[in-house]
C-alpha cells in the first residue's frame, strides 16, 4: 500500500491555482526528490500533506487516512522556517518533541546531538541560523515516523553544511519509510534520491525513478531539470 | 492536553511571575518605607509608591499583551507550523491558551488588588481578614445570587480572550496587516455587542421590567441569569469561529 497518495489533488488561494490535478502515489522505502523552481506548489504540496491546509480539490491519503490527529502521529514535518520557540533551550525542546511524538527517538536524538555537536543547555535563541536548522532537523529525523516531509532542508545553509544535512537524512531514516525533500538545490540532492518528481506552475511534470530520468536523458537530472524549466 | 498546559503554563510563566514579583516586591519595599516616621521627607517611598501604582497598571497591560502574543506567535505565526502538526486536536490547543489565560488573569488581578492594599491600607491584615469574611458572608448568605456573581466573575474575562481569538483568527483572511485587522475587527465586534445590549436594555425598559411599583427581586434575578446565558451564548459563538477558522481557514503565511 501506498504511504502517501495524492488523487487529483488541487489548491486554490483567491483566484491563484498553486496546485492543479497532481496524482502520485509512493510507495514505502523510497526517498523523493520534490523538484521545482520557487513558486512551482512544492511547500503547498507538503502542507496539504500534514493538514496545515485543506485541499480545494481531490484528496491527499497518508496510509489511507485523510491528514489529521492521526496521521500526524507518523507524519515527521520539517518546515523551512524556524518553529521552535525562541525561550527553550535544546534541551527542553528535544522533552518537547519526547512529550508529543511516541515515536520520538531519545537515543537517536542524542547521538545526533553529539554528531553536529549541539550543547544541551544553549537558548535557543542565541544559536545562528544554520544551528537552528541543523537542530530542528535533529528532531524531525530522531522520529521513527512512515512518513518524512522535509521543506526545503538545505536551502539557506553553505555547502558544507548541506553534506552533513544530506548525511543525517540518509543515515536516519526506517528502510520501510518514505522521505520526500522539497528543494530546487538539484545537484545537491540528486545523488541520494530514488524517486524524482518534477512540479511546474502546480501541475506534476514527471514523476519517475531517479535512474531512469537519467537513462531517458542521457545526463543528470539537474541538466535534466534545467532543461525542463528554462 | 496535559502536555499542551504544562509547556503553555512555562511559556507564560517565565513572563508573567517574574512582573507579578516584581510588583509585589515593590509594593512591600514602598509599604516598608511608609513606615518610616512622617516628618522626614523621603523620596524613596515617593518612588516606590508611583511605581507601585505603575506595575498595577503594567501587569495589565501585560497580561493582555501575552495573552495576544501566545495565540497569535504559538498557533498563528512561524511556531504554528510546530503546533498544527502535533498530534492533537484544535479543541486541546485552544483550551490550552484559555486555561493558562484566563488563571494569568486571575492571578493578575489578585496581585494587582494585594498590591494596592499593601500601598494604601495601613492594617493590611485586618482589611484582607474583613474583607473576605465579608465575601464569604456574602456568598453564604446570598445563595443563586453568589452563584450568578461567581459566575459573571469567571464568563467576563472568559469572553474578552474568546473575543480576542476569534478577531486574530478571523485576520488571517486578510492578506496582510493582520494585526491591524484583528484591531479592527475587534472594535467592530465591541460596538456591535454594545448595540445588542443597549437594544435588550430598551426591549426590558419597555416591557416594564423597572417599574417603580414592582418587587425588583425576582427580575434582577432573571437579569442576572440572562445576562450569564447572554455570555455563554456569545462565548460559544467565539469559539466556534475561532475553531473553523483554525480547522478549515488556517493561512500561517
Amino acid at each position: 500500500m501506498a504511504i502517501l497518495e495524492a488523487r487529483n489533488l488541487g489548491k486554490r488561494f483567491g483566484q491563484k491555482a498553486a496546485l492543479q490535478d497532481f496524482s502520485v502515489a509512493i510507495e514505502p522505502g523510497r526517498l523523493v526528490g520534490l523538484l521545482g523552481p520557487n513558486g512551482s506548489g512544492k511547500s503547498t504540496f507538503l502542507k496539504l500533506c500534514n493538514g496545515l491546509i485543506t485541499p480545494s480539490a481531490g484528496e491527499i491519503l497518508i496510509e489511507g487516512q485523510r491528514p489529521g490527529a492521526g496521521t500526524k502521529r507518523i507524519v515527521s514535518y520539517l518546515p523551512e522556517r524556524g518553529v521552535l520557540s525562541e525561550w527553550m533551550t535544546v534541551r527542553q525542546a528535544l522533552g518537547f518533541f519526547a512529550d508529543f511524538y511516541p515515536d520520538f527517538d531519545r537515543e537517536r536524538a542524542e547521538a545526533m546531538l553529539d554528531a553536529l555537536g549541539l550543547e544541551r543547555g544553549a537558548r535557543i535563541k542565541t544559536l545562528s541560523k544554520g544551528t537552528k536548522e541543523k537542530l530542528q532537523l535533529l528532531l524531525t529525523m530522531a522520529r521513527r515516523a512512515k512518513l518524512y516531509l522535509l521543506d526545503e532542508p538545505i536551502g539557506g545553509v553553505d555547502p558544507a553544511a548541506r553534506d552533513v544535512i544530506l548525511n543525517t537524512i540518509v543515515r536516519n531514516y526506517d528502510q520501510d519509510a518514505v522521505v520526500v525533500i522539497s528543494t530546487h538545490l538539484i545537484a545537491d540532492v540528486e545523488s541520494i534520491l530514488d524517486d524524482v518528481i518534477f512540479l511546474k506552475e502546480g501541475r506534476l511534470e514527471r514523476f519517475a525513478p531517479a535512474d531512469s530520468l537519467r537513462e531517458s536523458s542521457g545526463g543528470s537530472i539537474d541538466s535534466l531539470f534545467r532543461e525542463v524549466f528554462r | 492536553m496535559k502536555k499542551l498546559l504544562k509547556y503553555e503554563f512555562i511559556a507564560v510563566g517565565r513572563q508573567f511571575l517574574p512582573v507579578v514579583g516584581a510588583l509585589l516586591l515593590v509594593s512591600l519595599v514602598s509599604r516598608a518605607l511608609g513606615q518610616l516616621p512622617p516628618e522626614e521627607f523621603n523620596p524613596f517611598f515617593l518612588v516606590g509608591r508611583v511605581l507601585g501604582y505603575l506595575l498595577v497598571a503594567g501587569v495589565a497591560v501585560f497580561a493582555l499583551g501575552i495573552t495576544l502574543q501566545r495565540f497569535r506567535g504559538n498557533l498563528l505565526g512561524d511556531e504554528g507550523y510546530l503546533m498544527f502538526t502535533l498530534p492533537v486536536s484544535i479543541d486541546a490547543l485552544i483550551w490550552s491558551k484559555l486555561i493558562v489565560a484566563l488563571l494569568m488573569c486571575l492571578l493578575g488581578l489578585a496581585a494587582a488588588g494585594f498590591s494596592i492594599l499593601l500601598l494604601s491600607m495601613r492594617d493590611i491584615f485586618d482589611t484582607l481578614q474583613y474583607g473576605f469574611n465579608a465575601l464569604f458572608e456574602f456568598l453564604r448568605s446570598s445563595g443563586p445570587e453568589g452563584v450568578r456573581m461567581l459566575l459573571l466573575a469567571g464568563l467576563v474575562p472568559l469572553s474578552g480572550i474568546l473575543l480576542c481569538y476569534m478577531c486574530m483568527a478571523l485576520a488571517m483572511l486578510a492578506g496582510g496587516k493582520r494585526g491591524l485587522v484583528a484591531v479592527g475587527l475587534f472594535f467592530v465586534a465591541v460596538t456591535l455587542l454594545q448595540v445588542i445590549a443597549v437594544a435588550l436594555g430598551s426591549a426590558m425598559v419597555r416591557a416594564g421590567w423597572f417599574r417603580g411599583d414592582l418587587d425588583h427581586g425576582p427580575y434582577f434575578a432573571a437579569l442576572g441569569w440572562m445576562v450569564i446565558g447572554i455570555e455563554l451564548f456569545f462565548d460559544a459563538v467565539f469559539y466556534f469561529v475561532t475553531r473553523f477558522m483554525l480547522q478549515k481557514r488556517l493561512n500561517l503565511e
